[in-house]
């Protein structure tokens, strides 16, 4: 059972892992250069494991920006962890809290919907969860390492396609989490008021900002409209 | 300068660590109203669209793009048919790549 458990996590994890991995040599090479040791990038990608809030701390660092501008920036877009996080309050009812943090440091965006989505037929497992989660945060940690070590020997990854492997993830989730018409509306409705607020200059609240009104959009509506 | 990148990082790592943690800690004593766990089932959807719109709409200095040389936005196409239908990321991740691939071949 136990290897079973493991097994289906860690063959869940592969996907996942196919999209870190691009994305993770991409980050180590572009933090590298940044004047990040790959020390620091591996301590970041077991401390902080998120892709966009990664790049953008390497981004605010490097050019400068105070301790606590860079913190709060990161905190803001990542912020949707936290919504993500009350969704997985009613899985962890049972487990102890020290399992439910390790579980936690590795909640992404990729390994939330995976998950979740896992838990729709089956019931949430400790040991399938901590091996998606552990298997996609080591792919992560390693590819940035690798980035940051061997990047000068890797060669144009964006020949490859490779720059498209994020979009392509984030296509994919929206549809693992479009359950039914309405919240495929709810997250067209997102999209739009995400580009209405890029456009303004709200490039770092566009995502927390969006998903509140979206969502609550989707609640009024749903009163509204019967079915 | 070294030191303090290392206390930046140790602070990132805390505070994402608290946002993660807390919520999915401290609700689950509760059970949530019905009207937040519908409010909370809208979040992922929302969270994935709100962050892939963007990327696919912008290009040539635009917030929205659409040209034939924007080739996120061509990738985007057969992705969508694909992960609509299948609903898997692997699938999705190959056909995305893919296109991009063959795109930046033909168009560059």
């Amino acid at each position: 059972m136990f290897a079973y458990q493991f097994k289906t996590g860690m063959k869940k994890a592969l996907p996942i892992g196919m999209g870190y991995f691009p994305l993770g040599l991409a980050f180590g090479v572009i933090a590298e250069n940044a004047g990040f040791t790959p020390l620091q990038i591996g301590l970041m990608s077991v401390l902080l494991f998120s892709g966009s809030g990664q790049f953008i701390a390497v981004a605010l660092i490097s050019a400068g920006a105070g301790f606590w501008t860079v913190v709060f920036t990161i905190l803001l877009v990542n912020s949707r962890y936290a919504l993500f996080s009350a969704t997985l309050s009613q899985y962890v009812k049972k487990m102890p809290s020290w399992l439910t943090a390790l579980i936690c440091q590795g909640l992404t965006d990729e390994t939330f919907v995976v998950s979740t989505a896992h838990f729709r037929e089956n019931k949430p497992d400790p040991r399938f969860w901590l091996s998606l989660n552990i298997t996609s945060h080591i792919v992560w940690i390693s590819s940035t390492i690798l980035g940051a070590v061997a990047g000068n020997f890797i060669p144009n990854l964006d020949s490859l396609g490779l720059n498209f492997a994020l979009p392509a993830m984030f296509i994919a989730l929206f549809f693992m989490t479009a359950a039914n018409v309405k919240a495929v509306c709810c997250g067209i409705i997102a999209g739009v008021i995400s580009l209405v607020l890029i456009h303004w200059g709200l490039s770092d609240a566009n995502v927390i900002l969006a998903t509140i009104l979206a969502a609550t959009a989707g609640v009024v509506f749903n009163k509204w409209i019967p079915g | 300068m070294d030191t303090r990148i290392i206390l930046i990082i140790l602070v990132l790592g805390g505070t994402n660590f608290i946002i993660r943690f807390l919520p999915a800690v401290f609700l689950n004593k509760f059970t949530l109203p019905k009207v937040v766990e519908e409010w909370l089932s809208y979040v992922p959807v929302a969270t994935m669209a709100a962050i892939v719109m963007p990327e696919l709409l912008k290009g040539g200095g635009q917030t929205v793009y659409l040209s034939w040389s924007n080739l996120n936005l061509l990738s985007a196409v057969p992705t969508i048919l694909v992960a609509a239908k299948t609903k898997s990321l692997g699938f999705s991740l190959a056909t995305g790549m893919g296109t991009m691939a063959l795109l930046r071949i033909f168009i560059q």
